[in-house]
């Protein structure tokens, strides 16, 4: 099998940093895939599943653009869409129709909401919904789950982190994944402070397995917020429509006061969205919040095409299915070679890792090799898979990683 | 104690709300940190001038003597030179032929700025060598250390100073990780295991053993790390450890090469950013 190089990449990566910090920065900076060098840096173009880079590598993306890819790049009907309402107007002096039309939607579909607020990115919303439990309850405090990731404002970040000061952080607690004792007695501590819990609907940290929730823990949370007068928010960023169009909160079976969507509601136009219960609509509405390009309304109108088709098609089945077939087939490829890969978190966005080594650079290596063969790997995070992924790419992954595999067995 | 003094000083200040970075870099605590980092990381490098350095071991090849250094309520080292070889321990031993006593961690570091002289408590009779021979040696470090401008275009001077730069980082880390505020929250973060730092291809290097959130260095390589921190030659490590490449570019262009672990990492360059902090 041909193995990729990457010399335009490189290239273009030495001329970013001349004139961009890190380069390449933030979640898509190359620092984390080891070696970068068995990485493209740069796309250049995308279709359906695959994507081709600047050297003209084509890929089978499992990482979707982190998440905002669901019906695959380029999907007629959202671009239709987006680009319909572009031509008439995207960013105007008041909003479009299709921002009340996307809200009522949302609301129809989304369980237990009763309103939606848009605005770009997935932090946007986590924020916000921050404020609204502050300006809800007057209360400062908000606790969060240990490695829980919600974005990059201050807030979010180690209170060790460059740039950020202690009274960033200074009222927000962590609490342990699935540790309903802890979270009990943390609220007992701070009792009548705390304005929100926020967490996701599982815990899908980086560089670790994935966790599901513990039977019960969900509506038990539920019953401590209620009781304790606590905002539940759920991130729902990541999981967004590919665990269940009702909202994944829907698929575990509870019901939170605000969740924060972002990533597959748009299929890769920017756009976020905050819902809440009705109880929360007023304190939503004191709290001034806003950006110049969040009422763009082609991204709305792309977010009101990607949702009625993922729930025409039953997206988040369709990809669940999909998905269980990839990692089903590399457990036993792992297995054909000695190794034993380890699957967590749900199957349209597994986190893979070889558990033969504990360090990853075993996993790391495998990744890079399949990568440099065509199917696209990170090793540090959870994978994505789209509606777009088709019989013949899983085909075609398996094969590579069959090989990839091989390689590692032979170097070992 | 100190580290207890430390995070009460952090709190009471985060609670008044007076707190910044600038002020607390000025405080007396501060100081002590610095000193515990002059005495456990930067003396240190004696022993590996002695051993890699012509010139330094034409400086103290005769010597046999043994130079307690001790700061009241604070860090201690004891150093010995015998038979041309130098050997650094942190602690105090009562039996050293000198003991040089300093009222305070500021007070050191003073000295070790030129700035100030310690309080020589035994071993008067060894006053010219303190004043003549050993700040020979101490001299032949900092110019080491802190090279001259067009110094480190000579390759054997590069490596020699790179080899005590990234000793100076490795062992001031581990001593932050336990007192420094902001060091011991990144270490607090760090999975137990081994971090290796190495100077491709074949060192230095040094080793960071994290073991329930404090960290412990050591000189070396280990053949199983759980995360490793690689530069490409020693210009490279040079330049990345004294803080002057961007490390996320470094890292894709491959000049500095991560694997495993990397999140252990990702805290230990809060620390090393700490380190730049107190040692400039």
């Amino acid at each position: 099998m041909k193995t990729y190089t990457y010399p335009q990449s490189r290239k273009w990566f030495q001329r970013a940093a001349k004139s961009i910090p890190c380069g390449i920065y933030g979640h898509f900076s190359p620092a984390p895939l080891v070696p970068p060098s068995a990485y493209p840096f740069f796309v250049d173009r995308a279709e359906g599943s695959r994507f081709v880079d600047i050297d003209g590598n084509e890929f089978i993306d499992y990482m979707c653009a982190y998440g905002p890819m669901v019906l695959g790049y380029n999907r007629p009907e959202v671009e239709e869409a987006a680009r319909k309402q572009a031509e008439n107007v995207n960013c105007g002096p008041t909003p479009g129709k299709p921002m009340v039309e996307l809200a009522e939607y949302l609301v129809d579909l989304v369980q237990g909401m009763d309103w939606a607020y848009f605005a770009k990115n997935g932090n946007d919303v986590t924020t916000y919904a921050l404020m609204v439990a502050r300006a809800a309850t007057g209360r400062r405090k908000i606790i969060k789950v240990a490695g829980g990731y919600h974005g990059v404002a201050p807030w979010t970040q180690g209170g060790d982190h460059a740039g950020i000061i202690p009274e960033d952080v200074s009222n927000i607690l962590t609490v342990e994944w699935n540790n309903l004792g802890a979270l009990t007695a943390l609220v007992q501590q701070h009792k009548g402070e705390i304005a929100g819990f926020i967490a996701t609907p599982y815990h899908h940290p980086t560089f670790v397995d994935n966790e599901l929730p513990a039977g019960g823990y969900w509506k038990s949370v539920e019953t401590l917020c209620r009781k304790e007068g606590i905002v539940l928010i759920i991130d729902d960023v990541r999981c967004g429509f590919r665990l269940d169009m009702r909202g994944s909160h829907a698929y575990f079976g509870f019901q939170p006061d605000l969740v924060c969507f972002c990533k597959a509601i748009a299929n890769g136009h920017p756009i976020s969205a905050l819902m809440g219960s009705g109880a929360l609509k007023t304190p939503a509405s004191k709290v001034f919040y806003t950006g110049s390009y969040w009422f763009s309304a082609a991204p709305m109108a792309a977010a009101l095409a990607t949702l009625k088709l993922l729930k025409k098609i039953d997206g988040p089945a369709n990809m669940q299915k999909t998905g269980k077939e990839l990692c089903d087939g590399l457990v036993d490829l792992a297995d054909k070679h000695g190794f034993k890969l380890k699957v967590t978190g749900v199957p349209s966005m597994p986190y893979l890792r070889l558990t033969d080594d504990d360090s990853l650079m075993l996993h790391q290596r495998w990744c890079a090799e399949c990568t440099r063969r065509g199917a696209y790997f990170t090793s540090h995070h959870n994978w994505f898979l789209s509606t777009a992924h088709t019989r013949e790419d899983i085909l075609r992954t398996l094969a590579i990683a069959d090989e990839a595999f091989a390689v590692l067995r032979k170097q070992l | 104690m100190v580290v207890l003094a430390l995070a009460v000083r952090w709190r009471r200040a985060r609670t008044a709300g007076v707190f910044h970075f600038v002020t607390v870099g000025r405080t007396m605590s501060d100081q002590l940190v610095k000193a515990y980092l002059n005495l456990h990381a930067v003396m240190l490098n004696l022993e590996d001038l002695v051993e890699h350095d012509p010139v330094a071991q034409s400086i103290c090849r005769n010597w046999k003597v043994s130079i307690q250094f001790a700061v009241v309520h604070g860090p201690s080292v004891r150093i010995v030179f015998e038979k041309g070889r130098c050997r650094v321990t942190p602690g105090f031993r009562l039996n050293s032929d000198i003991l040089l006593l300093f009222a305070s961690g500021a007070h050191l570091n003073k000295v070790m700025e030129n700035k100030g002289m310690p309080i020589l408590t035994r071993g008067l009779t060894r006053l010219p060598f303190l004043l003549k021979e050993f700040p020979k040696l101490t001299k032949r470090m900092e110019e080491v250390l802190k090279p001259a401008a067009g110094a480190v275009e000579d390759p054997a001077f590069l490596a020699l100073h790179t080899r005590l730069l990234l000793q100076t980082v490795g062992f001031a880390a581990a001593a932050l990780s336990l007192r420094d505020p902001k060091s011991m929250l990144a270490a607090s973060k760090i999975r137990d295991g081994i971090v290796a730092l190495k100077v491709l291809p074949s060192g230095p290097g040094v080793l960071l053993e994290s073991r329930k959130g404090t960290l412990t260095a050591s000189r070396g390589m280990s053949p199983r790390p759980t995360a490793c921190l690689e530069f490409r030659d020693v210009t490279t490590a040079q330049r990345f450890l004294s803080g002057t490449i961007d490390p996320f570019t470094a890292i894709a262009l491959g000049e500095v090469e991560i694997r495993g672990q990397t999140p252990m990492l990702d805290s230990l360059s809060l620390i090393l950013d700490r380190v730049e902090h107190y040692l400039k």
